[in-house]
């Protein structure tokens, strides 16, 4: 087997994680949230293949895992994209931080 | 329809008409008036009947059973017999004169509907309580008599000095009363039974124990003469003058003072078998006759002069009663009731057309009213004992008894009777003769509302004079089983005392035409006005009274107070502890909870900023830091 190891898949997928822990924690606009935690969860994705690959080829059971990531990513971005869109109708922008009505 | 089956309706219609009246008439102060006069128009009617009847020699009860105790069953019970019907009578003749006379002499009292219903309740009452069959019946009709008695002297009640008058009435004769129920309740004890047939048979076959009867009868003369004031009740009379004037004349003739003499008379076989009692009565009246003609005697104001007169009159039928004699005693109340009645309504027109009842407001009147005078001298000759009709003048029984019981009871009748003959003289003569004052010259002859029934009263005295010495003397007499007394020797003496003390009365008042006293009896005045010093021996007993009363309060204050002052003291000192434990302790720990969790919710409030990075901060945080744990385990094994 040649090519990268295990812990280059993972070193990526961390790096992955880290870039998209910062942009959602540092992000105003929510679309620009959003593609962070799709970066999160595709570096979640990248882990569990890499994991699949390297440690257990013949079991395919963590197939259905990235599927049902795959999955969540599509409804979440659908589900955010409109809750959004709604936002910024109302307010003419879309920025996270002011959405603190919630708070009294 | 007869007097036997109807004679119940003689109380009950007066009382109907005060009950009418009460629930919603008063405000139609004539109506109230109509209803009540009819009402009583009804029971003369009534009352009549049954008189006839009881003539006959028929008898009719009607009981309503009241309560029992003890197995004992007290009952309302009315009955028909020869003295009820005739006091029934008399009571509801000379009620309805009253009755139309009061019409118009209170025309335009704003309170005529309750004047109305407080008379119909009083003359039923009286009623009631001549009709009684049954002692308990007779003691609640006694309570209401005076109870109305209150009600009506106070009629004026915003005028000053009239509330004190009512109020003085009633306790006296209150006072009296509590020995009269004590009377009434240990003859009921006694004898099982309040029915008055039972006590008269009980009495005439000496059922009764000596003592008893001697404590019992003593206990129902008390009564009576706290209603009928004689002495030492005596001075609440006098002051019942401050009521309207029909009030009085009411009062003073057929109703209240006369139902003292009437309990004796009901009474008669028990107070026969108490000799003792009987002779006290008899003394006790002729104490009060002298004391009340003497009092009339200097009297300034014409109603006290009456009030004075009747008061004499009554010891005079004590004295005829005391004597043995009922139907003497009985003849005079009658005539008294008359007479009297006709007095006070001639002393109301005077009143109304002079504006007062002071002697110095009158004098002379016999040009101004002449009507007026005719029918009060009919009445003053009447009650000074002159022959106004052929009959014998009403107290010649009386006096033939004293004769026949005591001597020295005789005389002093005989110093009464010249007693009332002056007074009546000089009363006569100091409203209607010698020279007029000054509102006395201004005076008219009185409405014909006054003078119609002022002048029927006193053509009735006349014809009951008659009635009573000739017609019904002696029928009366057989179905009482009572003798008239008649000694011509009496007659004669009492006669000419009579016309000697009314002429001069008279005389008197021609010589001296303008003073209001005799000179010769100005020094012993003011001892006569003070009731020969019973007013002082009244003040005195108050004072002691008061003191006793006030060294009661002071023993209640002493003792009572400091006790409760103590205790009020410890409570109060438990109480302020308490709230301090309760301000201090509880309160406290309340409040620091409260207080400690509204600082925890506050240090907590801080992480919920509203902003999502911060929250998703914390969620990546804890993350962190669960898996820092897990690798520090993982290291730590």
């Amino acid at each position: 087997m040649n090519g990268p190891g295990l812990v280059a898949y993972l070193i990526v997928g961390a790096l992955l994680f880290g870039i998209g822990i910062v942009g959602v924690l540092s992000q105003r606009n929510a679309l620009m949230v959003l593609m962070s935690i799709e970066i999160l969860l595709n570096a979640a994705l990248l882990t569990l293949v890499a994991f699949w690959r390297f440690v257990g080829p013949n079991n395919f059971d963590a197939q259905v895992f990235a599927i049902i990531i795959f999955t969540i990513a599509a409804v979440e971005m659908a589900a955010g994209l409109g809750l959004f869109l709604l936002v910024f109708r109302q307010r003419g922008n879309a920025n996270v931080d002011e959405l603190k009505e919630l708070k009294r | 329809m007869s007097g036997i089956t109807l004679f119940w309706l003689a109380p009950i219609l007066p009382l109907t008409a005060f009950a009418l009246t009460a629930v919603g008439l008063a405000r139609y102060g004539r109506l109230a008036a109509g209803l009540a006069i009819a009402a009583m128009a009804g029971s003369l009617v009534v009352s009549i009947l049954g008189l006839v009847a009881a003539a006959q020699g028929k008898r009719a009860l009607v009981s309503l059973p009241w309560l029992s105790i003890g197995g004992r069953v007290l009952s309302l019970a009315l009955w028909l017999d020869p003295l009820g019907a005739l006091m029934a009578t008399l009571v509801s003749v000379v009620g309805l004169i009253i009755f139309v006379y009061a019409a118009s002499y209170l025309a335009g009292d704003r309170h005529l509907g309750r004047f109305f219903a407080e008379f119909s309740l009083f003359t039923g009452s009286m009623l009631t309580l001549v009709l009684s069959a049954d002692l308990i019946t007779l003691f609640i009709a006694w309570e209401l008599v005076g109870l109305c008695s209150y009600l009506l002297i106070g009629f004026w009640f915003e005028r000053p000095r009239v509330p004190a008058a009512a109020s003085k009435a009633f306790f006296t004769t209150r006072l009296a009363d509590l020995a009269l129920l004590a009377g009434v309740l240990l003859l009921i004890g006694t004898l099982g039974s309040g029915r008055i047939d039972a006590v008269l048979t009980a009495s005439t076959h000496s059922k009764i124990a000596v003592g008893l009867l001697l404590v019992i009868a003593l206990l129902v003369f008390t009564g009576a003469a706290g209603k009928s004031a004689q002495i030492p009740f005596q001075g609440w009379l006098p002051d019942v003058m401050l009521g309207p004037t029909p009030v009085s004349a009411l009062l003073h003739s057929a109703t209240m003072v006369a139902v003292g003499v009437f309990l004796v008379a009901r009474l008669y076989p028990l107070f026969l078998a108490a000799g003792p009692v009987l002779e006290a009565v008899a003394w006790v009246g002729v104490f009060t006759a002298l004391l009340g003609g003497a009092a009339a005697l200097v009297e300034r104001d014409v109603k006290r002069t009456l009030a004075y007169s009747t008061m004499s009159q009554i010891g005079l039928m004590f004295v005829g009663l005391g004597s043995g004699s009922l139907l003497a005693g009985l003849l005079l109340l009658l005539a008294q009731a008359l007479y009297k009645a006709t007095l006070f309504l001639a002393a109301g027109t005077v009143d109304h057309a002079v504006e007062g009842t002071a002697f110095e407001r009158m004098g002379g009147l016999v040009k101004h009213m002449p009507f007026t005078a005719i029918a009060f001298a009919i009445a003053a000759a009447a009650l000074a004992g002159l022959p106004v009709t052929l009959a014998l003048p009403p107290k010649d029984p009386t006096l033939a008894a004293a004769w026949q019981a005591n001597r020295l009871l005789f005389a002093a009748v005989l110093v009464a009777s010249v007693f009332t003959a002056l007074y009546s003289a000089r009363m006569f003569g100091l409203v209607f003769l010698g020279h007029a004052s000054e509102p006395a010259q201004k005076a008219q002859e009185a409405k014909r509302g006054l003078l119609i029934p002022l002048l029927v009263m006193a053509g009735l005295i006349p014809l009951g004079l008659l009635a009573n010495a000739s017609i019904l003397g002696h029928p009366l007499a057989k179905l009482l089983h009572a003798p008239v007394p008649d000694l011509p020797a009496v007659t004669a003496l009492a006669l000419s005392v009579a016309v000697l003390g009314t002429a001069a009365g008279l005389w008197a008042r021609q010589v001296w035409p303008i003073v209001v006293n005799w000179p010769l009896l100005e020094p012993v005045a003011p001892v006569l006005r003070g009731e020969l010093g019973f007013k002082e021996l009244y003040y005195l007993l108050t004072r002691l009274f008061f003191w006793f009363v006030e060294a009661l309060g002071r023993f209640d204050r002493l003792v009572f107070d400091t006790f409760a002052q103590a205790l009020a003291g410890a409570t109060l000192a438990l109480i302020r502890a308490s709230a301090r434990f309760d301000a201090r302790r509880l309160d406290a720990a309340v409040r620091d909870l409260g207080r400690g969790i509204l600082v925890v919710g506050q240090r907590v409030r801080v992480f919920q900023s509203g902003r999502v990075e911060n929250y998703l901060l914390i969620v990546f945080l804890w993350g962190l830091g669960v898996i820092a744990i897990a690798v520090l385990a993982a290291v730590v094994r």
